[in-house]
């Protein structure tokens, strides 16, 4: 081989480096091994964007009225605060509370049921639900497919600029995993760069003594499913977990949120009923419903007096992540106006 | 280098690999299933008609632990009807291998797109079966299982053998002389409905006309 050919190879070793660099997701050094495979879903700044120009296109719905960002904003920590449940095409109402996103590459199950297994494959749920997006992947597909700029975005993505369900689902994985909010003060602490006022860290004595067994930190949720002993709601009837597994034990079971970001992210429970933190401590303190049959943590009632559920409250409060909530690489891509030229 | 050139077609078929080529014929007790075509059913005076025959073949070689292959046929579609696989010796499933259906996203005749996954759960439908029952009044009534499930008790995936001949025969008259669409016209979520479906689905391939 001579030095030409060796400065040809050497070239396009480099441009394939330049194209193509691979995306570097910080993991936070306090946070448990990632469980999302990332070799089957390699990080790649472009499908990051794609991943990005998707999640707030509304061309994903039906009638091209509605994007996930529209009950996932990303200044209420990609939930929907003040909305109790979520709003999907045609102001159709749906049946639970849209939830928080972030740190999902940590999450074993998503929705508040656990229906499904995989970050990818979850967003056909909203996509085809009729109360949501109401389409279907194939329509999206279709419909991507016939916008050149999207043709172009998914090439600089994958390599072409042909559009497939696997390729939408997995650029749509790869934004979300970006979403990683581990820049609370709770995290500062953790890191040696700040510390607990003491009422704080009253508060946290407390939750590790009665919330962190089940919203166990450093995610502050262990992301099983448990029933909290929310009295049912006579309206929506909703079984929770039992409606996938067709158990009776499962029933009135919802995935156990993370706590983090809880001041974007309100209303709180599966059905967005409690407006405030203190309406969901008054619900451990007094409120808990044998007719939900609660998981064992919770058959005794929390025992809290006034002082301690503002203690409480005030640690809760150092796990809000505003760095994350008004990370501008989150927010919604100016460019994606360009798209809709059309 | 002529010697070598000489040599290559020898050393060919050894450096290759052996294709097989796997094809599937659905048929009612010995008549080809064709889509719009109406077929006796076991109650007397009824009949039905398939719409939608899809299902997962999965292709296990010899001494592999996992499903290496995934092929979608399609009995509306004359090009998902065959196929060819690279390996000489390996096991047919009904179904999708457990470990893929929590895999993520995939393309090619796994991709979502193509209608075979469960929106609103986790899994692949193994098997979806659509169509109408007619009975001797002339009312018409739909049926629709799509049958899946991968975990647990409920695991749908089912082993089928294949002869030599490469040619698999699901006899579909004997589904439906099991399963009766008046009783139980659908079973669209895993369970125990969908785990009996799917070991009727299994027998179709044994059972001659």
């Amino acid at each position: 081989m001579n030095i030409r050919q060796r400065l040809v190879i050497a070239f396009l070793l480099a441009s394939a480096f330049v194209l193509y660099p691979n995306y570097d997701l910080t993991l936070p050094a306090h946070f448990p091994a990632l469980k999302y495979p990332l070799k089957q879903n390699p990080l790649h700044p472009e499908a990051i964007q794609l991943g990005r120009l998707l999640f707030y296109d509304p061309m994903l719905s039906a009638d091209s009225s509605t994007s996930c960002a529209s009950c996932h904003s990303s200044y209420n920590a990609f939930a929907h605060t003040d909305h109790k449940l979520s709003h999907g095409i045609g102001d159709r109402v749906g049946n639970r509370n849209a939830p928080a996103l972030f740190n999902l590459g940590w999450q074993p199950l998503f929705m508040w049921d656990g229906a499904h297994r995989s970050l990818d494959m979850q967003a056909l749920a909203p996509i085809s639900h009729p109360k949501e997006l109401g389409f279907s992947i194939a329509g999206v597909v279709q419909r991507l497919q016939g916008n050149p700029q999207y043709r172009s975005q998914f090439s600089r993505a994958f390599g072409d600029s042909i559009v497939t369900g696997e390729k939408v689902l997995k650029a749509l994985a790869q934004f979300q995993l970006t979403l990683i909010s581990a820049g609370s003060k709770y995290d500062k602490v953790k890191q040696g760069q700040a510390a607990f006022t003491a009422q704080e860290a009253k508060g946290y004595k407390l939750f590790l003594e009665h919330c962190n067994s089940c919203h166990a930190e450093p995610l502050f949720s262990n992301y099983r499913l448990a029933s909290n002993g929310l009295p049912p709601d006579s309206l929506l009837q909703d079984s929770g977990r039992m409606g996938v597994t067709r158990r009776a034990e499962d029933r009135y079971r919802f995935k156990t949120p993370s706590l983090r970001n809880l001041s974007y992210t309100f209303p709180y429970m599966h059905d967005g009923r409690f407006q405030t933190l203190s309406a969901v401590l008054n619900h451990y303190s007094s409120g808990i419903s044998e007719a939900a049959k609660p998981d064992h943590p919770l058959r005794v009632p929390l025992h809290l007096s006034g002082a301690e559920k503002v203690e409480l409250i005030s640690f809760l409060r150092t796990l809000n992540d505003s760095a994350f909530v008004f990370n501008k690489a989150h927010a919604f891509p100016m460019e994606l106006k360009t798209y809709w030229k059309r | 280098m002529k010697l070598p050139l000489l040599l290559l077609p020898f050393l060919f078929p050894f450096c290759s690999h052996a294709q097989q080529q796997i094809s599937v014929q659905p048929h009612w007790n010995g008549a080809v299933l064709d889509s719009g075509n109406w077929f006796p059913a076991a109650v007397p005076g009824d009949s039905i008609r398939i719409d939608v025959l899809r299902f997962y073949l999965g292709i296990q070689p010899s001494g592999a632990a996992e499903i290496t292959e995934q092929h979608l046929v399609d009995f509306t579609r004359s090009d998902r009807m065959s196929f060819f696989t690279p390996h000489d010796r390996f096991r047919v499933l009904l179904g999708v291998d457990s470990l893929i259906q929590v895999s993520g996203a995939a393309g090619g005749d796994l991709d979502p797109t193509l209608g075979m996954y469960w929106t609103w759960q986790s899994g692949y439908i193994h098997l979806k079966l659509e169509g109408l029952l007619r009975t001797a009044d002339g009312a018409e009534m739909p049926f629709n299982y799509h049958i899946g499930g991968f975990e647990g008790k409920h695991n749908t995936l089912q082993s089928i053998s294949i002869d030599s001949s490469g040619i698999l025969k699901p006899n579909l008259a004997y589904l439906f002389s099991v399963l009766n669409p008046h009783e139980q016209p659908v079973v669209m979520s895993p369970g125990a409905k969908a785990l009996l479906i799917s070991q009727y689905w299994k027998d179709c391939f044994t059972t001659k006309p």
